[in-house]
């Protein structure tokens, strides 16, 4: 058997009844069945758990455009991005069209002229200044993760649907993304250069922010992809190496034979570890360009 | 009665109150430990027996401080520590005691504790911990809180425990000032609904959610890793600082507060612990300490120039 047959079985085996996927075997949430969707999805296995489970996913939709962590939460936060992208083909119009319009609604704006200019008399960095990205909460601040799923889960619904501002969030995404580049060349969460001028860069950050950063070569990315490639040979995690496998195949980057073979500790791992041994599959969504 | 005697009858019960809290003495322990290899289960079996920590049945959960991928940097709660907390609780008769721990920048819980030797210094570690980022949740309502926040989902398994025991790495903060037993706590509100960091809490004001969080959590003992902590820029980037201690309490604050004096900061000028003194008259001098003293054991954390107005 393949290795993409090998995670499609153990994943199918971790649905839960009610069609939707936990993280470690307790109740169903909506990133791991969104993720679990996805990877699915790009490993072709589309049979009837696929459905179930976007059954699961579709239905829980909120009112307002968005979706909650999981049943208990009231609140509709960033795995909005993963649900409208593991369920593009499968909303019907108008529900689709709520979910980019929520994920817009809760891109960071760009700041006033006065602030921008108080940063730069305060002699703070440019980047400091850029806004665009998007948060995990409500009302909060923008990270490197959110932001990725949202910028991907837009540039995928370029695809569907005609709304302008969509196109250009990707952008302001992507720009966001580069100013928080950490000065060795990869991403961590995405915490300002303030008291963490130093701050060094997490692998599996800086495969995510990789991924939505295809299509423009810079010198930036030059660097981030070289640092990834070195990451990729000394991976954490397993979670490290499915985003640095992802992203460095987007990137058309050539991939060495992975040195080791790390545990997948949960089910959005596996998934995670599906999705990269599929990386190459024209169905998966991470994969989705998300330059102009 | 009327209405304005019972309301100066009010005014006098909470003024009542407030002397009351400022009379009581919280006790804390300082006892000296030289290094990870000394034995820590005694000593830490010891401060629970002076503190007379009720364990015989319940359900112990052991909360540490996971934070980064790092063997030898002083980020992490050690290993020995989280080890001989273990072995003292079931020595006393506890019924279970897991260790939980949602870290807040990296999702990798497990690679993580495994990277910092926890798999290999805990027996079944795997089997007996909980990655609090991913375990499913209630909600929980804030009353009267020093924040915005109205209410935190939080993980069933932190809400299920008999007592909850704060494991924290004794460390400087380049927000708070300093990370001890009650900015532990920010490991138990789950990223799986707040994020990677929880940016809700900075939001709400760092200072605030913690004082929130130590309300939230009345069943709570604390026992600080301070045999090697972290001055400087901590929580992650600053430097290893010997102090050879371990400071335990129930009464979190005054553990903190301790803490503070121990590391020559002020704990009057840490805010989320003169939160806690201007709502419940606590002072932070209204310390009795056992076994070793303060002035004992006093070893200057190095404090970033921006927080120099910390020092005491």
């Amino acid at each position: 058997m393949s290795e993409a047959s090998v995670l499609v079985d153990c994943l199918l085996r971790r649905q839960n009844a009610d069609g939707g996927w936990s993280y470690n075997g307790l109740s169903s949430w909506a990133e791991p069945t969104s993720l679990a969707l996805l990877a699915l999805q790009s490993a072709n296995a589309t049979n009837s758990n696929y459905v179930r489970g976007c059954q699961w996913l579709a239905k829980r939709q909120r009112s307002d455009g968005g979706w909650a962590p999981n049943d208990v939460v009231r609140t509709s936060v960033a795995v909005t991005s993963l649900a409208s992208l593991a369920l593009s083909t499968h909303l019907g119009t108008e529900p689709y069209n709520r979910a980019v319009r929520w994920m817009l609604a809760q891109a960071i704006p760009d700041l006033p002229w006065t602030q921008r200019a108080a940063y730069v008399f305060e002699n703070m960095p440019a980047r400091e200044a850029t806004r665009g990205g998007s948060p995990w909460f409500p009302g909060t601040s923008a990270w490197i993760s959110p932001t990725v799923t949202a910028t991907l889960a837009l540039a995928e619904s370029r695809r569907h649907i005609n709304i302008p501002a969509a196109a250009t969030q990707v952008d302001r995404g992507r720009m966001y993304l580069l100013s928080r580049q950490c000065n060795d060349g990869g991403w961590n969460h995405g915490g300002t250069g303030f008291r963490s001028a130093k701050a060094i860069s997490y692998p599996e950050m800086t495969g995510m922010a990789l991924l939505a950063l295809d299509g423009a070569a810079s010198a930036q990315i030059e660097t981030g992809l070289r640092l990834a490639a070195n990451m990729w040979r000394t991976p954490d995690s397993a979670e490290a190496q499915s985003w640095l496998r992802l992203a460095l195949t987007k990137h058309r980057q050539p991939i060495s034979p992975e040195t080791a073979c790390l545990p997948c500790r949960n089910t959005r791992d596996l998934c995670l570890c599906l999705l990269a041994a599929t990386a190459s599959s024209a169905s998966n969504k991470m994969q989705t360009p998300t330059a102009a | 009665m009327n209405r304005r005697y019972f309301f100066l009858g009010s005014l006098a019960v909470s003024a009542a109150c407030k002397r009351t809290a400022s009379a009581v003495q919280h006790r804390v322990s300082i006892v000296r430990a030289a290094s990870y290899r000394s034995e820590l289960a005694e000593p830490i079996k010891r401060i629970l027996v002076d503190h007379n920590v009720q364990i015989a049945g319940r359900r112990i959960l052991l909360k540490p401080n996971l934070v980064e991928f790092s063997p030898t940097a002083p980020i992490n709660t050690h290993p020995a520590f989280i080890a001989a907390a273990r072995e003292a609780f079931l020595t006393l008769g506890a019924s279970s005691v897991r260790i939980a721990e949602g870290p807040g920048h990296r999702r990798m819980t497990l690679d993580m504790a495994e990277h910092a030797g926890y798999f290999s210094a805990i027996p079944r570690f795997e089997t007996n911990f909980t990655d609090l980022n991913l375990d499913d949740v209630r909600p929980v309502a804030l009353r009267h809180p020093f924040s915005y926040l109205q209410q935190l989902y939080l993980p069933q398994t932190v809400l299920d425990c008999d007592l909850l025991v704060s494991l924290p790495k004794m460390k400087t903060h380049h927000w708070a000032g300093a990370t001890l037993s009650m900015k532990n706590l920010f490991g138990v509100v789950p990223g799986a609904v707040y994020g990677w960091p929880k940016n809700v809490l900075h939001w709400a004001g760092i200072d605030e959610c913690v004082a929130d969080l130590h309300f939230l959590f009345p069943r709570q003992f604390n026992l600080v890793d301070g045999i090697e902590g972290m001055e400087g820029n901590g929580p992650i980037l600053g430097n290893a600082r010997h102090a050879g201690i371990i400071v335990g309490g129930a009464h979190s604050p005054s553990v903190d507060a301790t803490c503070c004096r121990i590391m020559r900061i002020d704990p009057n000028k840490i805010k989320y612990l003169r939160l806690i003194a201007d709502r419940t008259g606590w002072e932070t001098t209204k310390v009795r300490e056992i076994a070793e003293s303060v002035a004992s054991v006093r070893t200057e954390f190095a404090l970033l120039p921006e927080f120099a107005h910390l020092r005491l």
